[in-house]
């Protein structure tokens, strides 16, 4: 595994909620931490955390997941960090990501699955 | 057939539009700015797509939100109104390009008429009055510059081949301004439009302005809708128009109309467009063609009873032209009032919240507006928020009808130009008609009208 792997691994871990990934095999065991330790589900993140809303920067349709991501969405609420990718806006061939603003804990998306939405729409909003 | 529009435009125009689309069962998509959520053609539209932050720039001339706007509504044309992208030949050509149907004339009709000095060429050899002038662009010869401008005769007047609307021209008077006013024009021209070129025309003292709306399918057929006179202007920016021109014949229109026509055969002209004349001593000079939807364009529509923008999407459709010259009729005279808002006399903006409105109405009146009691008119934009236009039998039944228009209209919380245009309708000058371009402008600088 290299270390472009672990990370994103570790992308997919924040994303879903994982906050630790034990490994073990004949040869021993890894222990893989999420990161960030402040992107980790805490029992009081919203005191920490300022309210507010993950916005559309473009026009699109919006894309819980990228197309070629065949695991499901990750479940609400979920913990983020400040630019980790949380869905996508599709414009024919073209998927923009769009990305968490801040570090803290989104709800589900504000938009239905393939919706249009315009510039500014909010997506999710943060507990 | 098309089944769903984009309106990349805002205003009065985007609704004019909607309006089309829905008379001829299209569904629309209004794209708009942040600031312009709350606008009437938005909540009426069947799809809307915010596209961008207050700045034109970053929303109603932003192309690739524009473009993406269509894409994810399913849209198949976009109508681009006037103003913003409506003359971008580059944005033509990129919607065609993704697939979708400008409606509008072809990128290269636009990017030739955009460039003055092409389009002069184009109209000379299609057989179109033209002002004397230097026939291409000037170089940096001063002696032949001269000659030039000998030959025409003083006063001459330089002018960018990207301008338009007043902006990049000098008029010189005497051969000892000539240099200064070329070199000041190329630099100018080179920092407004990023294309240093320019060319010498004669410069004419009082003409008039006087336009034809023609209509043309591209597939061999066109007409025209006979003339505007849009001679009250200020700061080039046109304040009142009227159809017909007082005092042009039916003999000058169908002369003047029919080589607009021919013209428009020639460059396989398709859809909406204005050739732009100054009107002098009885004889039209070529100015320039508008390739798209004018903001005047009610008043062709009144006199002749033709929808000009359901013909503009009917040509999009493919469609030939649904009439004939011989079907176009001139009844009546029609007059339209822009209503800005601003200071009627000192023309600050004024934008701010609509505490209410009540449109005029009654025989012969049409108010196209996107006004409504609780809008707010924000600041970034242009500052026309309402045209009234009055239709009569005559040009006095008109005028006396646009008084009382303009008299009943109530427009509360902003300035508008209403009392510019009360006191201009008392004005002797333009009681009579006919009046030169610089009417208005000579008025003002002599402290007509005081303060409102």
């Amino acid at each position: 595994m290299s270390g472009g792997d672990i990370e994103t691994l570790q992308a997919l871990m924040r994303r879903h909620g994982i906050a630790e990934v034990l490994y073990e095999d004949a040869k021993g065991r890894v222990l893989l931490p999420a990161g960030r330790s402040d992107a980790l589900p805490s029992p009081e993140p919203a005191a920490r955390i300022s309210p507010g809303k993950i916005q559309a920067s473009h026009a699109g349709l919006f894309c819980s997941r990228h197309p070629l991501d065949d695991m499901p969405a990750a479940a609400a609420p979920r913990p983020v960090c400040k630019g980790d990718i949380v869905a996508y806006l599709q414009v024919g061939a073209l998927l923009r990501p769009v990305v968490a603003p801040q570090d803290g804990r989104i709800g589900p998306p504000l938009v239905a699955e393939g919706a249009v939405t315009g510039y500014c729409s909010p997506l999710f909003a943060y507990l | 057939m098309l089944d769903k529009v984009v309106i990349a435009n805002r205003g009065e125009i985007a609704l004019r539009i909607l309006r089309a689309c829905h008379v001829l069962g299209i569904k629309t998509v209004a794209v708009h700015s942040t600031v312009d959520r709350n606008l009437k053609h938005v909540g009426m539209a069947d799809e809307s797509v915010c596209i961008g932050p207050p700045p034109a720039a970053e929303s109603y001339l932003n192309v690739p939100a524009i473009i993406a706007a269509a894409e994810v509504t399913d849209a198949q044309a976009i109508h681009p109104g006037y103003g913003f992208l409506a003359e971008s030949a580059d944005f033509a050509e990129r919607v065609e390009q993704s697939g979708f149907v400008f409606i509008g004339p072809r990128a290269d009709t636009i990017r030739m008429m955009g460039d003055k000095v092409e389009a002069i060429r184009a109209m000379k050899a299609a057989g179109v009055p033209c002002v004397p002038g230097s026939g291409g662009p000037l170089g940096d010869d001063l002696a032949e510059n001269m000659r030039i401008a000998r030959d025409i005769g003083y006063p001459v007047i330089i002018k960018a081949s990207g301008g338009g609307g007043g902006r990049g021209m000098r008029v010189v008077h005497t051969e000892a301004h000539l240099a200064n006013a070329v070199s000041m024009t190329k630099s100018e021209a080179k920092a407004a439009f990023g294309n240093d070129q320019v060319y010498m025309e004669k410069f004419l003292e009082n003409p008039r302005h006087v336009e034809i709306q023609v209509l043309a399918d591209g597939q061999g057929h066109a007409i025209h809708l006979g003339e505007r006179d849009c001679s009250m202007q200020r700061r080039h920016q046109k304040v009142v128009e009227e159809a017909p021109a007082p005092g042009i014949s039916e003999e000058q229109r169908q002369a003047i109309g029919k080589v607009c026509v021919e013209a428009c055969l020639r460059i396989n002209y398709r859809g909406a467009g204005t050739f732009e004349f100054l009107y002098e001593d009885g004889r039209f000079y070529f100015i320039e063609m508008n390739t798209r939807l004018q903001v005047e364009h009610p008043v062709t529509e009144m006199v002749t009873g033709v929808d000009i923008v359901r013909e503009q999407l009917r040509i999009a459709m493919g469609e030939h032209l649904s009439l004939a010259q011989e079907d176009v009729a001139f009844s009546g005279h029609a007059i339209e009032c822009r209503i800005n808002a601003e200071d009627a006399f000192r023309f600050t903006p004024s934008p701010g919240l609509v505490a209410q409105f009540v449109a005029p109405g009654g025989p012969g009146i049409r108010v196209d507006s996107h006004l409504y009691s609780g809008y707010r008119v924000p600041p970034h934009y242009d500052s026309l928020v309402a045209k009234i236009i009055a239709h009569g039998a005559t040009r006095k039944e008109a005028i006396a009808r646009m008084r009382r228009a303009l008299q009943e209209a109530t427009i509360d919380g902003i300035r508008t130009t209403i009392p510019l245009h009360l006191r201009m309708l008392e004005e002797q000058g333009f009681v009579v008609g006919g009046f030169d371009i610089h009417h208005l402008e000579r008025l003002l600088q002599g402290g007509w009208g005081g303060q409102s």
